[in-house]
């Protein structure tokens, strides 16, 4: 030992210039993992256009009946098929009615059912894809069988056959959407959740004595947020596309209530003499759907670790 | 990238415009190899039914069978009778038998004998509530039929007799001046005894044995797709076909049905008024009112709609021609419930030229009657629910009539656009408050409307108890002298709509049809104000 230190002796060491001081000092501002997306998403010409699309038909859907002088069911018979002006910003349907209002309307519904029923798949999906993906063995066995044979019924099916006992509205339109929409997510976290409860910070969670719902939820699920959220976005455009659709074949929302789907029906007819009725509609749903998908997709490689 | 894009969202929106209907109308490829063939294709709704005539029936079956299935008279276009497969008939002298004829060289395609025996097979199968036919009880006038039909008598009983293969008498329970005009509807076509044994069976799609006795036969079947028929050379009337084959095509939709006819893929397309600007004035466009009477059914056992009052509100309470701007300049409302232009064998006349109207609309005196019956300004009205099939007249007119109640006379009713067949099982089993209805005379008598309501019929749905038109109806019925028959139908219709408002009548629609200019030599079916184009011809 002593022979060590005298080895060492006081030459070897200098002290520093000053002004190499401050070179271990890190200049860059630290980040949160969300900031860093955001950063990223910016960067993302197609997400940041789906972002302004999305919070404009937001924006229409809340605001747009409060700034229009109409209602969405006011007929009027001396303004039939009116083209746009002034008074009629989009023009009038065949009733008389004003195409902006119930463009908003349609909004409003289009949106609701979208954002709905991806938040109650969003739950259902995590909760169900969770414990099986947790548990394993026999009940992870017994629930994906379950989710085989929901998943093997056409989802159309379950939604018409619902409609058909309760009835056209909003509500059985959700229900429909919802039987089989949560599956996609619910494999999806099922997979993640298999492969993150092999790893060390799980195993040191379960060490430390942490409940299984603890782990489940506070370790695993948090970690596999970034699937979760891209899953969400395209859960999104995929039930406003039902809506519309069912309410295009006639079973959706009851009239008068405007939809962009039944708004899309009732002009169908007339492509002949009055297209820019219709065009209106499919703009919007071609619009809002576009767009929905970029805003997924930017999402999704923003809170790709990868792409850093 | 963007073109790209630009190409998805143009892709997209064609896709939501045209809904993609699955229309199947490729011209026959036999049409262009063998130039020398004459022949004509027809559009139609796709076959929702069968070809057998005792069964389940649809458009596409009265299509066929316009061709193929030979009545034994038939109503000209001058209020006659013409002898088709039938020779001659005679009547007797109250109305309650007929014996009708055969003509000897009345024959099947296939060469054997078209007999009085073809025409019971169908008759006996009807009378059997499980074949499906909405026309089965046409036949209950004859003798026994009905009974027979709810299974309280044996089939032995009927009242229709074959005293040889050429000779068919029906013997009927009551006088019946129009029934030579009911020898057109399905259940008084021939089916071949040998072939047509199981209804609504595999035979009536099989060119082996679906077997015609008019001037085309079945040639070949796809289903869901096309039908070709060919000219049938041991058709009584054969000289009088030019035609060598035609095709019926299926297509689902309206739009794409004229979409088809532009494009030249048919030659025939029942279409609507979209197109009574693009062919106004050309010689394509045939437009002939139609006998179909729109109206909405008030369920007498749900209140208020039991009131009277209220009743003849809801109905005065419209302004119907607002209702007819929207639903399509192919309509025209109407205060009757029979149709407006139906033909009158007696006078010649339209139903509508016989008699003033029956009610006028007036929204002051709707409001008035309306709080006479406890509901001033329409407080305290339950909320009703409107029944309709999800189509776009039936639906336009919904929501013109619901936005005009609420207007008029502050009522508020759901609308609940229902699936066609769930629509029509509703109705039939008598689960609606409000509900659409819709009636197409299918021959040209008042009888075919007025009969529908009586009390015990099985086609009154809304539950109408009205014994003053049960007796004008059953004085009507034994009437053997027209004019006063027509008189009295007239007057039971007044009663029924005019005072009880048993109903609410909203509009008649016009037949528009584009026909290829080609096509000559079409006539008017005055039983059912289409065309019939079995002896069309085709110029070059």
């Amino acid at each position: 030992m002593d022979d060590t230190a005298e080895k060492l002796k006081s030459d070897w060491f200098l002290p520093i210039d000053p002004s190499e001081k401050n070179d271990e000092f890190i200049a860059v501002e630290s980040k949160s993992f969300l900031s860093e997306a955001w950063g990223r998403f910016k960067k993302n010409k197609r997400a940041v256009f789906g972002l302004i699309v999305v919070i404009f038909f937001i924006l229409l859907a809340v605001f747009g009946p409060l700034i229009s002088k109409f209602t969405y069911d006011e007929q009027n018979a001396d303004v039939l098929n009116v083209l746009p002006n002034p008074t009629y910003w989009l023009g009038t349907d065949k009733f008389g009615r004003d195409i902006f209002t119930r463009l908003c309307y349609g909004a409003r519904i289009s949106l609701f059912v979208g954002f709905v029923s991806a938040l109650i798949n969003l739950i259902i999906g995590v909760v169900y894809g969770g414990i099986s993906g947790y548990v394993g063995g026999k009940t992870d066995m017994i629930m994906m069988r379950t989710v085989d044979i929901i998943y093997a019924v056409p989802s159309m099916l379950y939604v018409i056959l619902i409609m058909l006992v309760l009835g056209a509205n909003v509500k059985s339109i959700l229900i429909g959407i919802c039987i089989p929409g949560w599956i996609g997510m619910a494999r999806q976290v099922r997979g993640q959740i298999i492969s993150l409860k092999e790893q060390e910070f799980a195993l040191a969670a379960l060490v430390l004595g942490a409940s299984s719902r603890r782990i489940l939820f506070k370790h695993l699920t948090i970690n596999a947020i970034g699937p979760i959220i891209v899953q969400l976005t395209f859960l999104v455009p995929q039930a406003i596309f039902t809506e519309a659709f069912l309410s295009f074949v006639g079973v959706g929302i009851s009239a008068p209530m405007a939809s962009w789907g039944s708004m899309a029906q009732d002009s169908r007819q007339l492509i002949t003499m009055y297209p820019i009725q219709l065009l209106w509609p499919t703009l919007a749903i071609c619009l809002t759907i576009f767009s929905l998908n970029f805003l997924g997709e930017g999402i999704g490689d923003a809170l790709n670790p990868k792409n850093r | 990238m963007k073109k790209f894009i630009k190409l998805v969202v143009l892709l997209l929106a064609a896709v939501l415009v045209f809904n993609l209907s699955a229309c199947s109308g490729e011209r026959s490829t036999n049409a262009t190899s063998k130039a020398e063939e004459k022949g004509i294709i027809y559009g139609s709704a796709p076959e929702s039914g069968t070809l057998d005539p005792a069964g389940i029936s649809s458009t596409y079956y009265w299509y066929y069978s316009a061709f193929t299935l030979a009545p034994l008279v038939e109503l000209a276009e001058d209020g006659s009778y013409d002898c088709i497969t039938a020779e001659s008939y005679d009547v007797n002298e109250d109305m309650t038998e007929y014996v009708f004829h055969i003509r000897e060289d009345a024959k099947w395609n296939d060469g054997s004998d078209c007999t009085s025996k073809d025409f019971l097979n169908t008759i006996q199968r009807s009378l059997d509530p499980n074949c499906g036919s909405g026309y089965s009880d046409m036949l209950f006038v004859i003798k026994n039929a009905e009974e027979i039909y709810n299974g309280t008598a044996d089939i032995s009983t009927l009242g229709v007799e074959c005293s040889d293969d050429k000779t068919l008498k029906f013997m009927l329970k009551e006088p019946c001046p129009y029934f030579t005009d009911l020898m057109s509807l399905p259940v008084f076509m021939p089916s071949n005894v040998k072939y047509a044994t199981e209804t609504n069976g595999e035979w009536c799609h099989n060119p082996e044995t679906s077997l015609a006795n008019g001037p085309f036969y079945l040639a070949e079947y796809v289903p869901e797709q096309y039908c070709l028929l060919k000219k049938n050379p041991n058709y009584v009337q054969a000289d009088r076909i030019s035609l060598d084959y035609v095709k019926i095509v299926c297509i689902a939709d309206t739009q794409s049905m004229i979409n088809a006819y532009k494009t030249g893929e048919i030659d025939i397309a029942p279409a609507d008024y979209t197109v009574l600007g693009e062919y106004d004035g050309k010689p394509d466009l045939k437009v002939v009112p139609s006998i179909t009477s729109y109206y909405t059914l008030l369920n007498w056992n749900v209140k208020p709609l039991d009131d009277v009052k209220v009743r003849e509100a809801l109905c005065i309470g419209i302004n119907r021609d607002e209702v007819c701007a929207s639903a399509g300049s192919d309509t025209e409302s109407s205060t009757f419930f029979v149709a407006k232009y139906l033909t009158s064998k007696v006078s010649g006349k339209n139903w509508v030229e016989e008699i003033d109207p029956l009610f006028t609309e007036d929204i002051q005196r709707a409001q008035q009657l309306l709080a006479e019956a406890g509901y001033p300004g329409g407080a305290g009205f339950p909320e009703l629910i409107f029944k309709y099939p999800s189509q776009q007249i039936d639906a336009d007119m919904a929501q013109a009539i619901q936005a005009q109640w609420k207007k008029n006379l502050g009522i508020n009713i759901k609308l609940e656009a229902q699936e066609y067949q769930v629509n029509i099982s509703d109705r039939r089993a008598k689960d609606f408050d409000i509900c659409r209805m819709r009636w197409t005379a299918d021959f040209a008598d008042p009888n075919t409307y007025l009969t529908m309501y009586t009390s015990d019929s099985t086609y009154n749905d809304s539950n109408i108890i009205c014994p003053e038109f049960d007796d004008l109806m059953a004085q009507a019925n034994v009437n053997t002298n027209p004019e006063e028959r027509f008189a009295l139908l007239h007057e039971a219709e007044k009663v029924l709509i005019g005072k009880n408002f048993a109903f609410i009548p909203i509009l008649n629609k016009q037949n528009i049809t584009l026909v290829n200019p080609k096509i000559g030599n079409f006539v008017i079916d005055p039983s059912r104000n289409s065309y019939r184009y079995k002896y069309a011809t085709l110029s070059e």
